[in-house]
């Protein structure tokens, strides 16, 4: 990554990023609405991205946009809803092959940004409603979504913790909003949205190919140029202490196994280089294999197959979340304290700091190798006027001490524990 | 002694060298110089299926338990003084490991140190060390694994319908075996499967990304023996072409129910032809696809969400096309992908289907060259079928409307079809 990103304004808080990217076949653009994460609208703009994908006036149903797509030589049309710090972001992208490797000399690349533009401004509208059928349809499917969460129990148990741990901040809204949110929109709210997201949304349109293609943005401002832009500025995520007394939840289903999650909090967490410290704190406490919950956890103790820690750098929290035997849950938990208490008072080798500072550059200079890792690491960094690129993490990531980790260590207070266990008739 | 040769794409601009060391051992490089990680794989031909076997040099067949494949994957990182894990935090690479039904991979991927990791790599593959106090701790830990898969439904509504299609050959049994499995592995059990799976005839060696090629063939050479191992013979397990029922269900906490439909085809000879492969994916894409007539209605009449999808899932003696997703019509989801399999027998394929599923095909071929840990897999395919790895290209270019026409009047079956559910508990 040593050719020179571009960025230019496309329109009032729209911004234009070229990314070079020349060892790919392919060609990826991608464009975010960023927009702050409320109740009253997070449920309609989760839906709107994937209303967009799925009709327009152009290409009315999903049948006929996958035929296009496929005629486009099999690019891929994603869009997704994330959560980032306190925002919501809708996600949508085209990836395609290179005009170079098109059998028939066609610009490939250029009919996949008129296509996705067709979807985002052109979209399948009358009187001021999307197509009602469109928008049962994929209200179903999002419906569905929802619904289906509880189905992957790993993912479902520290989704359940993390929105505990967050109560009362924007960021414990879900990304898609609710289920009942859901039920309650019209196609004419969906419609409401998306006038509201292309006027008021942070907006990234990304470009990463090998070479830099001003047409691709220049298509983007004459779209845009039909917006009445008034861009609601994008706050910087709160970051709160732990509560005064620890949240204590428990779900009980038909498990096998029981799951075990706690979410701590930092008491000092403001800084840039709290994220480095938290992140090599994360990964030494229950990172790689070398870790100190995985070496004692998984194998000295054989309590589980995962016991592993993660951050949200943005809100400046951790969680470790195991899948533990109900009867050894008590010991799990004690046991990850205990691990805890290690990093507090300075009980670790050195050893264990440079193989997570080691791992942790080793990921940062991988991560130019694949088009759309590249694309979210820099869309994640956005409102930076001058992010680090992967290589400047990793010299930062290095920097982080020994005093460092027992520092952040003696700042993480438990705040959530969450424990899903067998319903009694399991248990039989 | 390392004979190789080097094989090119002009199509895709790829090209990649192809080897075999006098110990028997394959060898796969495609050098990326412009890509900044290299990822390197150590496999063997011997996956969770392999629970009969026989040397070469052997008549009779020894049976182990289901399981052992991915017991000794999981002990094989242990060593006399630490584990392989120890020594990979000192370069920082990531390093992993996994069983398949066919295969046992070990894996690392890096940007710096490669010869080192290299070196851990080829060491800890081929010197294990078990004891019964270490087989004894690692059962805890995978039967919490065979524990979390219990719940996961994704997992177990395709070992249901594996059950349902399979009377006897192993691919029926969960990779990691079962509780009471692995409870009858032992230390000598394990040196025993090692000697004989990962002796180097059986075994390949896949390397992409930023390498230095004749660097790596030196470093093979000087640290494996010439000694060549003894031929592995996979026992087959007298499968019958019958299913061995019809449906199977269970009940999980899930949201929506779940389905597998499956057809279970004929294994004449046990492997499937690169061409068959292609030619039932093309198929599949036709039937099922999200561009296919099907797929449209489903959606539009909330049979089926965007989960749905279909595959053809195939190996030594084994092969079924699959259908599997979400639906509160598990049933109907079946009967409506019968009917439409016998509507297109009737009516034939739409010549513009047929292009339109080509052209997406080959789209995703050519993508799936942007991706290091991709290539490093299909080398590893190309390691396990002995086809060459841009045979497909050729082969996808030849296939005709003729060819998917044929391959849909012969296969998918009704009478050796099976349904699995999981269904919500109450």
């Amino acid at each position: 990554m040593t050719e020179k990103i571009v960025k230019n304004e496309i329109a009032l808080g729209v911004v234009g990023v070229y990314i070079p990217t020349t060892r790919f076949k392919t060609a990826r653009l991608s464009v975010e609405f960023e927009l702050p994460l409320a109740e009253e609208t997070a449920s309609a703009n989760a839906l709107l991205p994937f209303l967009l994908t799925g009709c327009s006036k152009e290409y009315p149903t999903s049948l006929i946009i996958s035929r296009r797509l496929d005629n486009l030589y099999g690019a891929n049309l994603e869009c997704s809803c994330e959560k980032r710090g306190d925002s919501q972001v809708l996600k949508m992208s085209i990836t395609s092959i290179e005009n170079k490797y098109s059998l028939d000399d066609r610009d490939i690349v250029g009919e996949c940004a008129d296509m996705l533009i067709s979807l985002i401004f052109n979209p399948l509208v009358e009187n001021d409603r999307f197509d009602e059928k469109s928008f049962q349809k994929e209200r179903r499917l999002m419906v569905e979504k929802i619904d289906g969460e509880i189905n992957n129990k790993r993912n479902y148990a520290l989704y359940r913790c993390e929105s505990e741990l967050l109560k009362g901040e924007p960021a414990s809204i879900a990304r898609y909003g609710s289920r009942e949110g859901q039920l309650a929109l019209t196609s004419a709210d969906i419609f409401t949205a998306w006038k509201r997201v292309l006027s008021t949304a942070f907006i990234r349109v990304g470009y990463l190919a090998a070479e830099p293609d001003e047409s691709v943005f220049d298509r983007f401002k004459s779209a845009f140029a039909t917006i009445e832009r008034q861009p609601e500025p994008i706050v910087p995520p709160v970051v709160s202490p732990a509560k005064a007394i620890v949240s204590e939840i428990e779900d009980r289903m038909a498990v096998n196994q029981g799951k075990l999650v706690l979410g701590f909090r930092s008491s000092s967490y403001g800084d840039d280089r709290d994220t480095y410290r938290l992140m090599v704190l994360s990964d030494l406490f229950g990172g790689g294999p070398y870790s100190l919950l995985f070496d004692n956890v998984r194998e000295k103790m054989s309590l589980c197959y995962y016991c592993a820690s993660r951050t949200n750098r943005r809100k400046g929290f951790l969680t470790v979340d195991s899948g533990v035997e109900f009867a050894n849950m008590d010991k799990t938990y004690d046991e990850i304290l205990n691990q805890l208490n290690r990093l507090k008072n300075g009980d670790f080798d050195d050893s264990l700091l440079d193989a997570s500072k080691k791992s942790l550059c080793e990921s940062f200079r991988a991560l130019g190798d694949s088009q759309s890792v590249i694309d979210r690491y820099y869309a994640d960094r956005v409102h930076s006027d001058n992010p680090p690129t992967p290589d400047e993490m990793g010299e930062l990531v290095r920097s982080v001490t020994r005093d460092d980790i027992i520092h952040v260590a003696n700042s993480l207070k438990l705040d959530t524990v969450y424990r899903l266990k067998a319903t009694e008739e399991m248990k039989k | 002694m390392i004979e190789k040769k080097l094989i090119k794409c002009e199509t895709l601009g790829e090209s990649y060298i192809q080897a075999t060391h006098s110990s028997g051992l394959k060898i796969y490089i495609m050098s990326k110089p412009d890509y900044s990680s290299a990822h390197a794989i150590f496999g063997t031909k011997y996956g969770s299926i392999d629970t009969k076997f026989r040397l070469a040099d052997t008549d009779e067949f020894t049976l182990i338990p289901e399981g052992t494949a991915h017991f000794l994957e999981h002990k094989l990182f242990e060593s006399e003084d630490g584990n392989a894990f120890e020594r990979y935090a000192k370069t920082g690479a990531y390093a992993n490991a996994y069983t398949s039904f066919d295969r046992t991979c070990y894996l690392f991927s890096c940007t710096s140190q490669f010869e080192e990791n290299f070196d851990i790599l080829l060491d800890f593959v081929r010197h294990p060390f078990f004891t019964a106090e270490t087989v004894e701790k690692e059962q805890g830990i995978i039967g919490q694994e065979i524990r979390m898969y219990d719940d996961e439904p994704n997992w177990r509504v395709c070992f249901n319908l594996l059950s349902a299609l399979y009377s006897r050959h192993p691919v029926r049994i969960d990779i990691a075996g079962t509780t009471e499995s692995i409870a009858e592995i032992t230390a000598d059990m394990l040196f025993e499967c090692h000697r004989n799976f990962y002796n180097m005839s059986n075994m390949f060696i896949c390397v992409a990304g930023n390498v230095d090629v004749d660097a790596v063939l030196d470093q093979i050479d000087r640290q494996i023996d010439d000694q060549k191992g003894c031929e592995v013979i996979r026992g087959l397990h007298d499968e019958p072409r019958e299913i061995n029922t019809p449906y199977v269900e269970q009940r999980l906490a899930v949201a929506k129910p779940l389905f597998n439909l499956g057809f279970k085809e004929a294994c004449d000879v046990p492997e499937k032809t690169l061409k068959e492969r292609i030619v039932t994916a093309i198929l599949l894409e036709i039937i099922s696809g999200k561009s296919s007539s099907l797929y449209e209605r489903l959606i539009n009449e909330g049979l089926i969400n965007e989960s749905f999808d279909s595959e053809y899932f195939n190996g030594f003696g084994y092969a079924a096309e699959i259908f599997d997703g979400e639906s509160s019509e598990p049933q109907r989801v079946a009967d409506e992908i019968k009917a439409e399999i016998k509507r297109l027998r009737r009516e034939g394929i739409d010549p513009d289907a047929f292009t339109c599923a080509k052209n997406s095909l080959y789209g995703q071929m050519v993508m799936q060259y942007n991706v290091i840990d991709r290539i490093v897999s299909d080398l590893v395919a190309t390691a396990m079928s002995g086809d060459g790895l841009f045979d497909e290209m050729d082969v996808f270019a030849a296939i005709t409307l003729d060819d998917v026409t044929e391959c849909l009047n012969t296969q998918l079956n009704e009478e050796y079809s099976a349904l699995s559910v999981i269904l919500p508990t109450e």
